[in-house]
Parts: C-alpha cells; structure tokens; sequence
C-alpha cells in the first residue's frame, strides 16, 4: 500500500496527460454553423464551367469563386463578441454539382459566449492590419498562410479579398479560344474592405446550435447601379478598376444576404 | 520511462492508463510478428534531441504531424534509408537515385526508370521544401502525407518493386539499423521495426529539405541585391507595374514557396475535349471530367537544376518553357484563366530577364549541404 501512495501522483499524472483532452466541462456555450451559397440570379451556382448562364444576351460560366471574411462579431447592445478573425471561404470546393452547391460551404464554431445579440458582423476582404501581412507571416495552412498563397499578390503587397473565375462567350458562338476565360481579383486595397452588418435575433443558449445561412448572388454582383451588367474582360487587375468597387460595394447593397 | 516499467506495478499502472481512456486507447507499438529471433535493444541508449527547424525566412513555419516530431537520429535514419538499395528488390536501387541532390532532388530524365529499368509515366519530382506541401502530394495529388508516400515507392513495380516484408525483416537483422531505430523511436527490440516507423524516419528526413538561401531569399532579407535583368525578371514574374507584359507567373508559382500547392491546366495539352488527355492528372484521382489535366504547380525552387520539365519531361529547357506561356499555350474548358492561349508579349528579351530570374531561385548551399548526401559514400 505504502508503494502505491507513492506511485499514485504519477498514476494521476499519466491518467490526466493521456486523457487531459477528455475532460468533461459543464457546457456553458454555443455552437454556431455559417453556411455559404452562391447563386447567379434565381439560378443555384455550379462552378467547374460546367453550367452556363445569361449575361445580357450571351453566355458566360463560372469555375471559381473564393473570398475572405474577417472580423467575424456577434453584436448586441454591451458590444461585440469576436467569432473569428479571419475565415477563407472558397465555394469552388462545394459548387461542383447543384446537390453540394444547395448545402454550399460550412464553418461551424464551437464555444461561441452565450447571450443575445441583434446583429451578425463581418467584413469581405482582408483588413488593413492584416493585409500588411503576407504567407510568410504565418503557418502553411492558416486561412493567410502559404496554402492560400494563390490569393496573395506581390505587386499589390496585398491579398485578393474577392475572386470569381470563368469564361465568357464574347462571340457568342460557343466557348472556345476566342472568348475571354476571366479571373476577376479584387482586392489588395483598404478602401475595398467593406463591413457588413446583418439584422437578426440571435440567441445563443448553452449547448445549442444557431444556423446562419448566407447567400452570394454573383449576378447581382457583377451589376452597375443603373442596372446593367459590368464588362468582362480578360485578367489584367489595372483595367478593371472602376468594376472592382462595383463588386465590393455590391456586397454591401444586397448581392450578400442572410437568409 | 523504461524504469518505471521495471518496478512491480507496471501492470497496474497500464491497466489504469488504459482502462482511464478505453474509448480512445490505440496500440501505440506496432509489433510485426516476429520473423526473426528478436534482440534486446534497450541497453542502447535513448535521448532523442529534437531537431529545432530553423528560422527560415521568408518560409513560412512548417506544420510538423505531432506524431512525428524531428529528432536528430530519425532524421539521420530517414537519410541512411533514404539512399539505402536495400529498400529495392535487386538491391540496386533507392530512392535517392530517383531524386538526386545535384538534380535538386529529381533524376534529371523525362521519365524516371525503376530499379527493373522499367520506365514509369512521370517525371519524378523535387523534393526541396517538401514538408511544406500539404495540399496533396504528387503530381496529381492523390497522397496527402510524406509518411503515406514514403510507403508506396518500396513496392511499386516500376520503381523499387520489393515488398515491405521482406524489407523489414532485412532491417531487423541488419548490423546497423535496430541501433538506429533505437535511437530514433526508443524501440527495445529489433521485431519493433515496422514499415511505418521506417517510413516516418524517411519523412522526417524530407521535412528537413529546407532551401531558403537562394539569390531570391538572400535579397527579401536585403542581403543582396538582384542584377539588373534578374530584377526585370522579377517584375514580369510578379507583374509589377513596371509598363512591361505581365507573365503571370506568380499567380501559381507564387513566393515564398514559389508554388501556391494548387492544381491547373496550364495549356500544354492540345485536346479536342475534357475526356482526350493522355494523363488525366488529378481527374483520374477526382472523377471530375473538370479537373482533367490538371496538375500540381510545382515549385519553382531550384528549377534550373531539375531539368527536363512538366509530369512527363517533355520540355527540355527553361526556354522551351517559357515558349510555351509566351505563345503555346492549348485552349481546353478547364484552362486556368491566367494561361493566355493567346500568348503574353514577352520579347526575346523579357524571356532572358526571365530566366535570369528563375536562376536567382538556384540555392547551391542547399544543393550542396552534407547533411543531404549519401551517407554510405
Ligand atoms: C523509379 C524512380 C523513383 C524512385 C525509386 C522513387 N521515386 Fe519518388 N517520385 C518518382 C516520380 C516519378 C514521382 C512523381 C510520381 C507521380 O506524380 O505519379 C515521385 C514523387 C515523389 C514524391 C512527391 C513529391 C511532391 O512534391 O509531391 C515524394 C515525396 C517522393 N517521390 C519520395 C520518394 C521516396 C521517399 C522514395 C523511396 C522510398 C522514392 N520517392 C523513390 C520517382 C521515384
Ligand atoms: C495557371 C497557373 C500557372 C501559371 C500562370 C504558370 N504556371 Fe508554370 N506550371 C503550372 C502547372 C500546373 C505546372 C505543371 C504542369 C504539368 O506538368 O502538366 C507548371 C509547370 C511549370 C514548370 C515545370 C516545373 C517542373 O518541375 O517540371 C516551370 C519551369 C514553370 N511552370 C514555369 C512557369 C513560368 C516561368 C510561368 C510564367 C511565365 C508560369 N510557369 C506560369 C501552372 C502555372
């Protein structure tokens, strides 16, 4: 028995480090899932070029559509409570059939404070704090590491905060090496960064799962405020200045929505 | 850890651990059954030292699996696997002569040959930096870790054809390696050899392929500054505005890797339809017609040392390459909107200033580092 005294510390050492993860809390949060889904209009979005859609009498069809939020807050009237600070959400790895592009993206949070709040915040892009940073800054797989490097342009000194890729019918004779296969990047810019704010009654109780359902609609997107659609042309980032702030300040009139 | 296990309440200790945790318990030891008289090995002693990754700037850190961490003498056994022939079926053959330091760990041929001669379908691909890559491994990203792929090569027939049997009962007897296994898992007897712990060894050794000291990186930590025409070729890479073509190239092969680990169609295919590519790359491992020749972009690290070019070696030069993004490129549905199948307007010029860039990603220190050699030589 003296022995087993004495070895008992370390049994409860051993116990605790091969199963410290186990440990039951009492439940004193919430879980949140954010889903998000794309659509072109009233149409759900497939990517991978496979669908083609109107675009003011010729064709065009996506195959990439990736954007970052940040800033991810629960609000209510005692401030704001931070979800995450910043989330890469490519829809390119769901929109490949109309089956997975209904379900759309998921982001489940867990431990989420409990209380209620009256509206969701985030914002679309990198801010500006953050987009002084680059891959290097951080590890391979962080939303902004080396794994998204893809989204992090040398000349902007900046990441891309929105991108959607596809192809475009110019000639309206069918795609083929004529047309314009386009990569729309905007980003890279704080005065790009758009924070959006979303009215809703959200009560987070412990133990509970809230379900916030996001949608992009990509031809609001891409419309003017006259209401006609934006040009597409080829990727060069310079010349499609004016149709960059049209994209951006079209996620915060409506193309984005909690549904 | 082996004292404790000595005294008299080893049992009870093990019975608590495991009963404390049942849900989760796995077998930690993987035992093969034992083919040979096992040996002792616990007199040899145990004190691994961790190998401290270092700061590599401007590579990012290196996500490490927590149960694989870098020691010292798993690293040196992964090396002494890594160029053993024994990992062959005839003995002949190892891994490293499929990736050669002087070839920045490539064998230089269009296709790489297995240890029957045989000739395989790709070419076979570097591995600098290659613990950074954890978007999929090989050129069409069907394996997702370094220990899964260190697996395969032992007992594919067109490259070692062997089987990991026979492999590990050779370890277990040998003169050297249950030392080395010792030192680098703690094992205490030669039958706690197994495949997986050798492949875990030759990972860690891969992890430890670090190239960080190129022309490239020694400017962006302003050590050194770039000639004239590798700076031009800087900017055509990136497309800094600077009133010349944009060449697009950073958009895939992007800094500090020089790869955003991402797959393509990068046009060099001339097909009819998405079903008509010799090598449907990582279409065949997705099932998605869409992803038909599609490719890893490799990094561009050390890129004037692994010629020939492309999953099957068919571009003999840098130049060749570029050719192709100037004006080759092969429309098909999946084609990445950066490729320009109607070219980039690069002049005969911009394309030296370019490859003169390409050679400020040459890191000789790298190439050249004995930690990296053939330890049997
Ligand atoms: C016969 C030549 C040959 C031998 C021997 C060989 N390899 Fe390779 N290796 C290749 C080829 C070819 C590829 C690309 C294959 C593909 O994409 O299908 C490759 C790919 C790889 C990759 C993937 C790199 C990346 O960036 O995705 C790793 C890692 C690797 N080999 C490690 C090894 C190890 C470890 C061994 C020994 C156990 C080994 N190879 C033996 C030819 C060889
Ligand atoms: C749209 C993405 C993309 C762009 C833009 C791009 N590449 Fe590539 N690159 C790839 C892919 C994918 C591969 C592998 C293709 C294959 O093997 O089938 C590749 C392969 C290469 C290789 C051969 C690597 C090896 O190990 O064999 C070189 C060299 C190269 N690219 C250089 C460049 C240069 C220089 C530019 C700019 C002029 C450029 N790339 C632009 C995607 C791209």
């Amino acid at each position: 028995m003296k022995h087993l005294i004495k070895i008992l510390p370390f049994v409860y050492c051993l116990v605790f480090i091969t199963c410290g993860k186990q440990t039951v809390e009492p439940i004193d949060t919430a879980s949140l899932n954010l889903s998000f889904r794309a659509t072109y209009g009233e149409e759900t979005l497939v990517l991978d070029n496979q669908k083609e859609y109107d675009y003011e009498g010729k064709a065009v069809r996506f195959s990439k559509v990736n954007f970052y939020l940040a800033n991810l807050v629960a609000i209510n009237d005692d401030g704001e409570t931070e979800l995450s600070e910043v989330q890469f959400i490519d829809l390119t790895l769901t929109h490949n059939t109309s089956t997975e592009a209904e379900i759309g993206t998921v982001r489940s949070f867990s431990k989420v404070p409990i209380g209620e709040y009256k509206y969701f915040g985030l914002g679309v892009g990198v801010p500006n704090d953050l987009n002084k940073t680059n891959p290097s800054d951080y590890a391979t797989s962080h939303p902004l590491g080396a794994n998204n490097s893809s989204e992090y342009l040398e000349d902007w000194n900046g990441y891309i905060f929105v991108r959607i890729e596809g192809e475009y019918d110019k000639d309206g004779d069918g795609f083929g090496s004529n047309d314009i296969a386009f990569s729309y990047q905007v980003g890279g810019r704080e005065n790009l960064y758009r924070s959006v704010e979303f009215e809703s009654t959200l009560i987070f109780s412990a133990g509970e799962t809230v379900n916030l359902d996001f949608e992009l609609d990509i031809k609001q997107l891409f419309t003017r405020p006259a209401g006609s659609l934006i040009r597409i042309i080829d990727y060069d980032p310079t010349d499609i200045n004016e149709e960059r702030q049209i994209i951006m300040n079209n996620f915060e009139q409506g193309a984005f929505q909690l549904k | 850890m082996s004292c404790l296990f000595r005294n008299n309440y080893s049992l009870l200790l093990l019975i608590l651990v495991l009963f404390a945790c049942k849900k989760e318990s796995r077998p930690t030891v993987i035992t093969n059954p034992p083919i040979t008289d096992a040996k002792d090995l616990s007199d040899i002693s145990y004190n691994p030292v961790a190998v401290e990754i270092p700061n590599a700037f401007p590579l990012p850190v290196m996500d490490i699996p927590v149960d694989n961490p870098l020691t010292e003498a798993g690293v040196e056994l992964g090396r002494f696997l890594f160029y053993d022939p024994l990992l062959s079926g005839n003995e002949r053959m190892a891994c490293a002569d499929c990736h050669l330091p002087k070839g920045g760990f490539t064998d230089n041929l269009a296709v790489s040959k297995g240890t029957d001669g045989i000739a395989g379908l790709r070419s076979s691909m570097s591995l600098i930096n290659a613990g950074y890559f954890t978007k999929g491994l090989f050129w069409d990203g069907r394996i997702k870790t370094l220990e899964e792929q260190a697996l395969l090569p032992v007992e594919d027939v067109i490259e070692l054809h062997n089987d990991w049997e026979s492999v590990v009962e050779k370890m277990q007897v040998h003169n050297d390696y249950p030392t080395r296994f010792r030192k680098a898992f703690g094992i205490n007897t030669t039958n706690e050899i197994t495949k997986e712990l050798a492949v875990k060894a030759i990972a860690q050794f891969e992890r430890s392929l670090i190239s960080f000291n190129s022309k490239y990186d020694r400017v962006v930590r302003n050590e050194a500054f770039f000639e004239e025409d590798e700076l031009t070729g800087f900017e055509l890479f990136f497309d800094e505005p600077n009133g010349l073509p944009d060449a697009e190239c950073g958009h895939c092969h992007n800094a500090p890797l020089f790869t955003v680990n991402q797959y393509f169609n990068n046009g060099i295919d001339s097909v009819g339809s998405l079903e008509d590519f010799k090598d449907k790359g990582l279409g065949a491992i997705t099932n998605n017609p869409f992803d038909n020749g599609k490719f890893r972009a490799p990094s561009l690290r050390n890129i004037a040392l692994t010629a020939p070019y492309m999953h099957d070696g068919r571009f003999q030069t840098l130049e060749e390459v570029i050719d192709h993004y100037n004006e080759g490129a092969h429309f098909a549905d999946n084609i990445d909107p950066l490729i320009k199948t109607r070219g980039l307007g690069l002049s005969e010029q911009n394309k030296k200033e370019l490859i003169a860039f390409l050679h400020a990603l040459t890191d000789t220190s790298f190439v050249n580092n004995p930690a990296y050699q053939n330890p049997f030589e």
